[in-house]
């Protein structure tokens, strides 16, 4: 279980707070997601929880499992289970996949031989219809939005961790790309009971879990809490009626 | 202990041997055998030859500690040369590289990638030297320098040319780790130390390699 009690997130080169006391749970094998309007600090959130170098937290604590993650580099996280998504993922030329996740298997304490290793990989590709060849790419190198995605999809399943965070997943996305995106998140998720973050604002895709809970962060906070409701609610109506904070620009009309 | 790794890409097969001498060692590369590694002196000066109408992509890797070399490649008539250096130092070194073009028709790309594995020094004179009475030659140097410890580079990048019918050019750039990079890797659970280490030799050996045309 993920625990986020009363954290502030600021930029790392300034005393500038993006987000104020923020406090959530995730209970092992469940699915949330977070909405917010651009700019409130959904993905800086997910950021400092995985200790990105431009974010920092002050103020309480970040438990995973019952430890105490808050102050763990990116791969003591990634250790404990956490694997994250970025909206735009890097890439890295002169990396293959086969080499980071050969290493990443490693230093995680999972050793495999070669043909183990390739009999895996080759499952995956089947998976998320991805050539063999993937594996020898350098990584996200020359590949398109969809194709970065499903790579990050194929590390999640190698290295299965127990909570997957998502950014935006679905920007970049055909609605085939998107269908099989969710399939696999979700034949995942039913696999391993892994628990699911995703920071998202489309319907399709959210309607893929069930017993989804819902978090509106507006004004440096969660605002509100709720289920598949509130996500429908603000697809058709916008946060305009959830701002108290004037956030919002009124003059937005939602159709 | 200084080593260099070589490898040849002999593009058009249009060598039989090509010889490598390096102080009291020689490396012959035939045309199965692409990749040698050599353990060098502290001190060496090695030249290399092309005749005539070589296309071959060289990858040389000098690890080098306290090392004061010279690399030195002639090239005659009608050659292609993509010529890429890795130096991944630690203590102070200095290396010489001299293209010199001797005959007509040759293009030449020289590529440098300097990484630094500790806090030293380093002084790379790179030198395109294109002599008079040549014809239609092209020489391109890259030079990039990964700055990652408190460490310095004095990099001398020199063109002579003494022809008129010649396209030379050369530029060098120096950059650290990519934080961004850097977070990716470590986000899968690979070490700071290790993800350092594979970004440093995935610059190192950066090549970019030419397409090969079935014509």
């Amino acid at each position: 279980m993920l625990k986020i009690q009363d954290i502030s997130v600021y930029v790392s080169d300034g005393n500038k707070e993006l987000l104020h006391g923020i406090n959530l749970e995730i209970n092992d094998g469940t699915t949330h997601v977070i909405m917010g309007p651009n700019g409130t600090g959904k993905s800086s959130l997910v950021k400092a929880l995985m200790h990105h170098p431009a974010y920092k937290m002050s103020g309480g604590s970040v438990l995973y499992n019952g430890d105490d993650i808050t102050n763990l580099s990116p791969s003591d996280i990634a250790k404990k289970g956490i694997y994250y998504i970025s909206q735009s993922p890097v890439s890295v030329e002169g990396i293959t996949n086969m080499e980071m996740l050969r290493t990443s298997l490693l230093d995680m304490g999972i050793k495999e031989d070669i043909f183990t290793f390739k009999k895996e990989c080759n499952k995956i590709c089947e998976k998320l219809n991805l050539p063999k060849s993937f594996l020898n790419r350098y990584i996200n190198e020359g590949m398109s939005g969809g194709e970065r995605k499903k790579n990050e999809l194929f590390g999640m399943w190698l290295l299965k961790p127990s909570l997957v965070i998502l950014d935006e997943i679905d920007s970049g996305l055909d609605v085939d790309a998107l269908k099989l995106v969710g399939k696999n998140l979700r034949e995942y998720q039913e696999e391993t009971g892994a628990s699911l973050l995703l920071i998202t604002h489309q319907e399709k895709l959210i309607k893929m879990f069930k017993d989804v809970s819902v978090h509106v962060i507006l004004g440096k906070n969660i605002k509100e809490n709720g289920d598949i409701l509130l996500a429908e609610d603000i697809i058709q109506n916008g946060f305009l009626k959830y701002d108290v904070t004037n956030e919002v620009d009124s003059d937005l009309e939602y159709e | 202990m200084n080593k260099l790794s070589v490898r040849v890409i002999d593009i058009l097969e249009s060598i039989d041997t090509l010889e490598v001498p390096l102080g009291d060692s020689e490396l012959h590369f035939k045309r199965d055998e692409i990749i040698k590694e050599i353990i060098i002196p502290k001190e060496f000066n090695t030249v290399w030859y092309l005749d005539d109408g070589k296309v071959l992509d060289i990858q040389c890797v000098i690890d080098t500690s306290h090392v004061n070399g010279s690399i030195k490649i002639i090239s005659s008539m009608n050659n292609n040369l993509l010529f890429h250096l890795g130096i991944s130092n630690e203590g102070d070194s200095r290396i010489d590289l001299i293209n010199q073009v001797v005959g007509d028709n040759n293009n030449s790309e020289i590529q440098v990638r300097v990484v630094s594995k500790s806090d030293c020094k380093i002084f790379l004179k790179a030198t395109g030297y294109l002599i008079d009475n040549t014809h239609n030659n092209t020489y391109l140097e890259d030079i990039k320098y990964l700055n990652e410890y408190p460490s310095s580079i004095t990099c001398l990048p020199e063109l002579i040319v003494l022809s008129d019918d010649v396209s030379a050019s050369h530029n060098m750039t120096v950059g650290s780790i990519s934080e961004e990079e850097l977070f990716y890797l470590e986000s899968r659970g690979i070490s700071s130390d290790k993800a350092r280490e594979m970004i440093r030799n995935s610059f190192l050996l950066s090549m970019k390699r030419r397409e090969v045309s079935d014509e």
